[in-house]
């Protein structure tokens, strides 16, 4: 377990993080995951589809979930964490969104303390877009 | 390549994925995660962006189906990746069925760094059987 992280305890909030949905965050995202799919990009496009408007990739906000998970558990997170989600609605550009989470359990274990967070990504209206739930174990 | 007409146990072409420190820092500052693991000596790549590039070959199709839905994701890392590493990304459809008029895709993600497994992925993918279609979800 890396020396600064502490042991959670069940019910410990993660984060909050706003973070304002802008063109220039889904563009720098598309350019770096090499995902140039036009909902998300191209305003026209977008605004001929149900949604009206570009929106954000649903990775990108998966990403930002593990923002959480990587400033509170550190090396865990990216050397066995796990990850499931479910995409519930669209983030839209020009909007922010809120993602924070809760500690669900801690559990000793051989292998180390397995911790369950559950996790959210909310537009400004409290409207759940991703729920999701993750794993990680802490080893000694 | 029509995504609805895919069935179960397609596999797309293994791609060869270079994690080198561009690719990263791309990443890294794209989705600004200030997480020192991704930076510096004993950098490794964040588990999200190994997923992310691996679902290049997809994301290049999606764009013939503006309607599709990424409606659900599962990752579990096996073991981490350092930066700098060549890694293979499988992609294939485990399932397929139909449901409203869409075609629901399961699709399961394998990354290998040589031979040791380091990343596992499914995605349930819902893509509009009819093109042209306003795009839903």
């Amino acid at each position: 377990m890396d020396e600064h992280v502490t042991i959670p305890a069940v019910g410990e909030a993660l984060g909050p993080l706003d973070i304002p949905v802008t063109a220039e965050r889904v563009r720098a995202y598309a350019d770096a995951a090499n995902d140039h799919n036009p909902i998300h990009l191209d305003e026209g496009f977008a605004a001929t589809t149900h949604f009206g408007g570009t929106i954000a990739h649903g990775m990108l906000l998966l990403a930002y979930l593990s923002r959480l998970l990587s400033e509170r558990f550190g090396c865990a997170w990216v050397e066995n964490g796990a990850l499931d989600a479910r995409f519930r609605g669209p983030a839209m550009v020009g909007a922010s969104v809120r993602v924070q989470g809760a500690v669900r359990s801690v559990t000793a274990t051989p292998d180390g303390l397995q911790v369950e967070c559950a996790l959210q990504c909310a537009d400004p209206g409290g409207q759940t877009l991703v729920q999701a739930t993750a794993r990680v174990c802490l080893t000694t | 390549m029509d995504l609805t007409q895919i069935q179960a146990g397609f596999a797309f072409p293994s791609q060869t994925l270079l994690l080198d420190s561009a690719t990263v820092d791309a990443y890294v500052r794209g989705v600004e995660d200030p997480s020192p693991s991704y930076r510096g000596a004993g950098a490794v790549v964040p588990p999200l962006a190994i997923l992310a590039l691996s679902m290049r070959v997809l994301t290049d199709l999606l764009t013939q189906h503006p309607g599709a839905t990424h409606a659900s994701q599962r990752l579990t890392v096996l073991h981490p990746v350092p930066v700098g590493s060549t890694v293979t990304a499988e992609l294939a459809v485990r399932t397929r069925s139909e449901r409203r008029g869409f075609a629901a895709l399961i699709l399961e993600a394998r990354v290998r760094n040589a031979a040791e497994p380091v990343l596992e992925g499914e995605m349930l993918l819902m893509v509009p059987l009819t093109l042209g279609r306003p795009t839903h979800g």
